[in-house]
């Protein structure tokens, strides 16, 4: 089965710092394989994720998204490609202020065609495509998604985020610890319209959390301590 | 939705700061086009004085002097020329039309002009405009006069009102010609010119009104009634001044050489555009001045705009985070900022604009009246639009700033903004 994601002998230090911060020899993601990535803060995580998603340079090594090696390209093809091939969800504040919940959504067809292209393909609008997502992760609500986003809660706006991550169907969303500002009930909701949502899409996750609770949701789980071989501390 | 919208949407999030900086680009603009429209109309105001006249011909000074005594009321004559030399040049042939001019009288502050009836004929303001009658007539009697706009306004004076002159210069008066009163018989319509606070009246008045009088000081007895004025000879021994007009203006030079190297008496003959011209260029340092503190004005502008963008950019990390993780490169943020700099520049100028023509429509008539200069209110000059254009360059010059502040924050930050 092809990987999702793939690193080898990725490594990243601070230009002026003397210690590596981050050291991977290899590291794979299967596709549909929705991984947990487990690790305490400091331990590497938000260097993996920039690294992955092509904003921080690698010292060496490679970090192939569906076979491309976001590394080795030049800055302007990498935010080509993490358009195109990354959905991201971060841990709170997702959303642009002062755009509604479906422009929110739709973002992320506006920087990348080929997600364009794949909502339109899917629902026949953009729009369509960014509604149905809505509708899915707001199940039996009748919320009106051309509302200001600030009026949404943590909860609901972590929603509106995920299916912003989610539409165009990207290869891989990542969701840097999307459910540390939620509560218990609000966070079992979420991780189940995520990983459901995530399958109808045929997009991989990649979760990233500290929160042990969450691993019945992946597929697999994995210790960023077990793989990056950097010290620190 | 492309970066224009993203931009107009941002602003309109953060109004009441974005209200702020598009009232101080409208001031800017304002200021900055409202000064360039004054100097534009105090110079055609003040180049339209006078129009028409070839030449100007007085006692041997300087041009401006020469100027400012004969067209402006300004400053006194440093000496008059004789009636000889002046009809001497009238009698030249080419010669098409003189205005004696002669100077020395007021009446409450405004300079009293003696002349010809030829004044009302040949003296033109602006391009070629000739004076006009508000009321009455030019003057016919011996002691009638011709009111000025702004004389007959100040002074709240009609057709018929009697008034006296004044010995001299000065507001106040001890010396007047009081026992031979002038008769109002026309007033001027206004020009904005320095023919609107003038009072006009022919040079055989001024010269019997100043029968009995010597060196400067009434005669007690010596003076004289009006019908014993009107037997004598009135013709004047010397006037201040002349304008000339030629038949073909070929000749202007040549007879400009005449008067500058005439014999009889030391003369001086200057063309009014030239002297206007030169006057001008005095002007030219309070002119700069005031252009020098307009545009520190528009850079306070620019610079208090940098700073509101720049102050604005902490709380915009994560928005740009946002930007950056659905796919946004670094010069897509940098490029939005920019974007929202030259939206608000933009509305910033029309609004300036807007305020600046409600302001000229308003005060129009009241500077007209004060000082004698016509704003227009009209579309903007070539020169106001590439005003404008300097201002929205330098709006997108001032996006640039938090724009390189952006690029490098994108660069540091990553996709987790720290906050």
């Amino acid at each position: 089965m092809a990987s999702v994601l793939e690193l080898s002998e990725l490594a990243f230090r601070w230009p002026s710092a003397d210690v590596r911060i981050l050291e991977i020899d290899e590291f794979s993601i299967p596709r549909s394989k929705h991984t947990f990535l487990m690790g305490a803060s400091g331990s590497g995580k938000s260097t993996l994720l920039n690294l992955v998603s092509g904003v921080l340079t690698a010292e060496h090594g490679s970090a192939k998204i569906d076979g491309a090696d976001i590394q080795g390209l030049s800055s302007k093809m990498r935010d080509r490609l993490r358009a195109e091939k990354i959905g991201y969800i971060f841990q709170q504040f997702n959303l642009i202020p002062y755009l509604s919940a479906i422009e929110n959504v739709l973002l992320s067809c506006r920087f990348s065609p080929a997600r364009a292209a794949a909502a339109q393909q899917r629902h026949g609008s953009q729009r369509d495509s960014a509604l149905s997502l809505l509708t899915g992760f707001f199940p039996n609500q009748n919320l009106d998604f051309d509302r200001a986003v600030t009026a949404l809660s943590v909860g609901q706006q972590q929603r509106v985020a995920a299916a912003r991550a989610l539409i165009g169907a990207p290869s891989l969303v990542i969701a840097d610890e999307p459910t540390s500002a939620l509560d218990h009930d609000t966070k079992a909701r979420f991780m189940e319209l995520l990983v459901q949502e995530s399958d109808r899409q045929n997009s991989t996750l990649l979760f990233v959390s500290h929160d042990p609770t969450l691993t019945n949701h992946f597929h697999r789980m994995i210790r960023i301590e077990d793989i990056n071989s950097a010290v620190i501390g | 939705m492309n970066l224009f919208h993203l931009g107009l949407k941002s602003l309109w999030s953060r109004r009441y700061t974005a209200i702020l900086v598009l009232l101080t680009v409208a001031i800017s603009t304002a200021l900055l086009i409202g000064v360039e429209r004054i100097r534009h109309s105090t110079k055609s105001s003040f180049t339209n004085t006078v129009s028409g006249v070839d030449l100007i011909v007085g006692a041997r000074s300087g041009s401006i002097s020469l100027l400012l005594y004969s067209v402006f009321r300004l400053g006194n004559p440093t000496n008059n020329i004789t009636w000889e030399s002046y009809r001497d040049f009238a009698e030249k042939q080419g010669v098409a039309w003189t205005i004696p001019l002669s100077l020395g009288d007021s009446h409450r502050g405004f300079r009293v002009l003696g002349t010809s009836r030829d004044y009302f004929e040949y003296y033109k303001i602006g391009r070629g405009r000739s004076l006009v009658f508000d009321a009455g007539n030019e003057f016919d009697q011996l002691l009638d006069v011709v009111l000025g706009a702004e004389v007959a306004e100040q002074l709240n004076y009609k057709i018929g009102d009697e008034i006296i002159i004044a010995h001299g210069l000065g507001t106040t008066s001890f010396s007047n010609h009081d026992d031979n009163p002038f008769t109002v018989s026309g007033i001027l319509a206004r020009t904005g010119t320095p023919v609107d606070r003038t009072l006009h009246v022919s040079l055989e008045a001024i010269e019997a009104i100043h029968v009995g009088w010597e060196g400067g000081v009434k005669i007690p007895g010596a003076t004289r009634s009006v019908s014993q004025l009107r037997d004598k000879d009135l013709q004047p021994k010397a006037i201040t001044a002349f304008m000339l007009g030629l038949e073909s203006r070929v000749g202007v030079f040549k007879l400009q050489r005449a008067v500058n190297e005439y014999r009889e008496e030391p003369l001086l003959a200057v063309l009014p555009g030239a002297a206007l011209q030169e006057l001008w260029g005095f002007m030219r340092v309070a002119e700069n001045a005031l252009w020098i503190i307009s545009l520190f004005v528009v850079f306070a502008g620019f610079v208090g705009m940098i700073a509101v963008s720049l102050a604005g950019l902490n709380e915009r990390r994560r928005e740009i985070a946002v930007l950056r993780a659905v796919g946004a490169s670094s010069t897509n943020v940098s490029a939005l900022l920019i974007v929202e700099s030259v939206i608000l520049t933009a509305i910033g100028i029309v609004l300036g604009m807007t305020v600046l023509h409600a302001l000229v429509w308003i005060l129009q008539g009241i500077i007209e009246t004060r000082f004698g200069i016509g704003i227009s209110n009209a579309l903007p000059t070539a020169t106001e639009w590439k005003l404008i254009g300097g201002l929205l360059l330098a709006g997108t010059a001032a996006g640039t700033v938090p724009a390189v502040v952006a690029y490098k924050n994108t660069l540091m930050d990553g996709l987790t903004a720290r906050v």
